[in-house]
């Protein structure tokens, strides 16, 4: 089996412990609130799609989108590796393939789930319903995607460094917030370029309105070099986890 | 159940934990006596299967334990932290332990843990309202759910008040005579003393002495023994001291004096009345070296 029923149920309450649940829905919340700003002051309905276009991954794709997954992922093995708890999976029969396996799939549902309807949501009540290109549902799915990515990345993180935290976050600002917007070659190993391809290419949009700097192609195939790369990496750290260490 | 350990070592740089320990566990409760720092919870993490030997053979019936999930199904570890997660209820802890173990009666065997550790009155409220000892009792129950066949408490009593400790012990005492060997650790001399049928004494990361409790109880109380002396005539005192056998030497020194005595039992009953007899009083008698480090260091040497 590759998913274990007892340590997924055991990885939901973790997840949204702590009062990590206000966190995340605060987060998601976040673009909703803008969209009806938006609506509420916006002067005509042609410019909606535009401002949608270039506002909605400014704030999904660049804050809703990795901050859930760090905030979900960091429950997954950081936080328990630094109370010890992690003892109480790592001494059972279960493969420490399963433990990575569940952990991830649960951890990135959650996150999918939120950032998903949150991208949707606030672009559909931006521009007042779903837009005839498909750009609306294309950023709903680049959000699903990049939660998938940044959860198996910060798993990852989690179990190769005690600040993963720290370190995601500086990942998310110096990488991707700078360095991916400043240099071209940059941009073939940032999340949040995967996510924009994927959306311009599920979206029939015009590309004076929306248009992705990496080609789709190269983002769907560096994705899954990415998420089974952060997967691997998991899942032998697990199986040569050494308590006390580095973790 | 057996567990060996046959040259076993960890380090971590140039740092040594544990240096060439060997030792094999047999049916019954074994205490792993030491002082805080002297390597033990690094042998039991080696043979639970959290840390990976940096040389020598770490076993359980014959398997390595490193990267063998399957011996789990044998033993049970109760770590020193205290960490569990605390926003489920003592049941929910050890009916979680008792899922993830895969058993048929996962729910039935939880009670039964919990009402080995006397836990039930408290079981349905969330362990982060516990004190340290229910804490510990939990962690205790969790790890016995599944019946297994070697247990691993590191400093299991911390927290305790000292009712709860004896219950405790009743209850590893028992686990210990049904044939399931037990390996508890402790920097208290007195608590595996009472609880264990053999000890291993570590320090430094050395296996420094081993064998049936109660010839290393011995061995710890027969060593010499100093007290500093504060009395009313140091000088006669003294005199009458040292024609007793028991007395190896006496030093003065600055408020007071010291004695050394090779038989602390003879020496600590002859003192009040040789007093008496010489007529001096005693103002303070001290013992010197009652750390637990002194008395290991001595079985180092001795």
């Amino acid at each position: 089996m590759l998913i274990n029923p007892i340590i997924a149920g055991l990885t939901v309450r973790q997840a949204l412990a702590r009062r990590r649940w206000i966190i995340v829905t605060v987060l998601a919340a976040l673009p909703v609130v803008m969209a009806v700003l938006i609506r509420i002051y916006a002067e005509t309905d042609e410019k909606s799609l535009a401002d949608m276009a270039s506002l909605l991954p400014a704030l999904s794709f660049t804050v809703v989108v990795p901050f859930v997954a760090l905030v979900l992922a960091s429950s997954g093995f950081g936080a328990e590796i630094d109370d010890g708890t992690v003892v109480y999976l790592l001494t059972k029969p279960t493969p420490r393939s399963e433990i990575v396996l569940t952990k991830f799939v649960v951890t990135a549902s959650i996150c999918v789930v939120l950032t998903f309807l949150s991208t949707v949501a606030a672009g559909s009540i931006a521009i007042g319903g779903l837009d005839s290109t498909g750009l609306v549902l294309g950023f709903g799915i680049g959000a699903a995607l990049g939660s998938v990515l940044y959860t198996a990345v910060f798993l990852a993180l989690g179990l190769i460094t005690r600040r993963g935290l720290l370190v995601g976050l500086v990942y998310l600002v110096v990488w991707e917030g700078t360095l991916a917007r400043l240099f071209a070659g940059t941009r073939n190993l940032s999340i949040r370029q995967y996510m924009l391809s994927v959306a311009d290419a599920v979206s029939s949009v015009d590309a004076s309105v929306f248009v992705a700097q990496l080609p789709a192609a190269r983002a769907c195939w560096m994705s899954g070099v990415v998420l089974f790369g952060a997967l691997a990496l998991c899942i032998t750290r697990l199986r040569n986890f050494e308590i006390g260490q580095a973790g | 159940m057996t567990v060996e350990l046959v040259h076993a070592s960890k380090w971590y740089g140039n740092v040594v934990a544990v240096n060439d320990v060997s030792f094999t566990l047999a049916p019954g409760v074994t205490g792993l006596l030491g002082p805080n720092g002297a390597g033990k919870s690094t042998i039991l993490h080696m043979i639970v299967g959290l840390l990976r030997p940096s040389g020598g053979v770490v076993q359980i019936n014959g398997t390595p334990v490193w990267q063998h999930a399957e011996v789990y199904r044998s033993i049970g570890f109760v770590p020193e932290s205290e960490s569990v997660y605390a926003f489920l209820s003592g049941y929910e802890f050890v009916l979680l332990n008792a899922r993830l173990h895969g058993l048929g009666d996962a729910a039935g065997a939880a009670m039964r843990a919990i009402a080995l550790v006397e836990l039930e009155g408290a079981k349905d409220r969330p362990i982060a309202t516990y004190s340290k000892g229910m804490r510990q009792r939990a962690k205790i129950a969790a790890t016995l759910v599944h019946d297994p066949g070697i247990l691993l408490l590191d400093e299991p009593f911390n927290g305790m008040d000292p009712k709860q400790r004896l219950q405790m012990m009743a209850v590893l005492r028992r686990l210990g005579d049904d044939g399931r060997t037990i390996l508890v650790s402790s920097h208290i001399l007195e608590e595996v003393d009472r609880l264990a049928d053999a000890v291993l004494v570590i320090l430094g990361g050395r296996l420094a002495a081993s064998g049936p409790s109660r010839e290393i109880r011995q061995l710890m109380t027969d060593r010499p023994h100093t007290f500093t002396l504060r009395t009313s005539d140091d000088r006669t005192l003294a005199a009458a001291l040292v024609r007793q056998s028991a007395t190896t030497s006496v030093e003065f020194a600055v408020g007071g004096m010291t004695v050394r005595t090779s038989d602390l039992g003879a020496f600590t009953r002859a003192l009040p009345v040789i007093a008496r007899e010489a007529r001096v009083s005693l103002h303070e008698v001290v013992p010197a070296d009652e750390s637990l480090e002194s008395v290991f260091s001595y079985l180092v040497q001795g």
